[in-house]
């Protein structure tokens, strides 16, 4: 049997061949499992928690019911991870993997809230990972790594930060109904290239409003938001250049 | 129009790297971690015999 020490210095590949059976013996699975839910735990929570909390309904529990779902389906679909033909270093392989379960959680918390509106089991399209990557393959994979001196990541960070307040305060300014819907039409594509005609429904039931009106929504939203959050950019871009020109 | 449409491919990024989506990128996921946003995690997320009990509930 497999030491826990082995196991631990395993790399992902290795993790994910004993969680599908494919490697090791007969209790590497559950122990490969736990070694990866430890590494990732953090990391995955901190997006579940986010997300959740800028949720718009008020669900206990809703953070850590993503994060056991998106767990299981990791699991579930383990036999389809693989890096072959891609030579990347461990960081990037973490970022991958991360995004994958962020693909994953996303179709969750719409499931999730879906069933507690519904009392019905909602169907779920959980992406293979190599769906995903299929999905992600046109974004040019080495562009983040600009990021990676170090003054070029805080400055890239300092930058996200303020468009972030810009971006919180606009959508504050959307009515609840409004940000939903518009947010809906950003979700990530994947293997649902669109929104499909039963979560369309859905949201045409719980908003109480027809699909035309569904479209119209989201158009008025995005114009209302991008006004204010381009104005907003004006304005702080206007006082930084008379505090840079008075200094 | 075309500055909405390059707005909305920045509204697109934005979304997924603050949290208000799952960052679905490598992209997304490291500009999500560079804002150091940190919560503490309960107990219950270091239940792995939990989601271990749903994968062979779902199988069986």
């Amino acid at each position: 049997m497999e030491t826990q020490q082995q196991l631990e210095k395993l790399t992902l590949t290795e993790l994910f061949e004993r969680i599908a059976g494919k490697a090791g013996d007969e209790n590497s699975s559950d122990r490969a499992f736990r070694i990866f839910h430890l590494r990732y735990k953090q990391r995955l929570g901190n997006l579940c928690k986010e997300v959740s909390l800028k949720k718009a309904t008020l669900y206990q529990g809703l953070a850590l019911e993503i994060f056991r779902r998106t767990l299981t389906e990791v699991f579930k679909k383990a036999s389809t991870y693989s890096i072959t033909g891609r030579n990347i270093n461990k960081k990037e392989e973490d970022l991958l993997v991360l995004s994958w379960m962020g693909a994953i959680a996303q179709q969750l918390v719409d499931v999730i809230i879906e069933e507690r509106d519904t009392f019905r089991r909602v169907h779920v399209l959980v992406p293979d990972y190599f769906e995903h990557i299929e999905t992600i393959d046109d974004e040019p994979f080495n562009s983040y790594e600009a990021l990676d001196t170090e003054e070029n990541y805080r400055l890239q960070a300092e930058k996200l930060k303020s468009d972030k307040k810009k971006l919180d305060v606009a959508l504050a300014r959307l009515k609840k109904r409004d940000r939903e819907i518009l947010l809906e039409f950003f979700k990530p594509k994947g293997i649902r290239k669109y929104l499909t005609k039963e979560r369309i429904a859905y949201l045409c039931r719980h908003w109480n409003i027809t699909e035309d009106n569904l479209y119209q929504i989201k158009l008025r939203a995005f114009k209302k938001l991008s006004g204010i959050f381009l104005e907003y950019e004006k304005e702080q871009d206007k006082s930084q250049r008379s505090f840079n020109a008075g200094s | 129009m075309p500055d909405l449409n390059r707005f909305e491919q920045r509204l697109d990024f934005l979304l997924h790297a603050t949290g208000h989506l799952f960052p679905v990128t490598p992209q997304q996921v490291k500009a999500f971690e560079s804002l150091g946003i940190h919560h503490d995690l309960p107990a219950e997320y270091d239940d792995t015999d939990e989601v271990l009990r749903r994968v062979k509930t779902d199988n069986q």
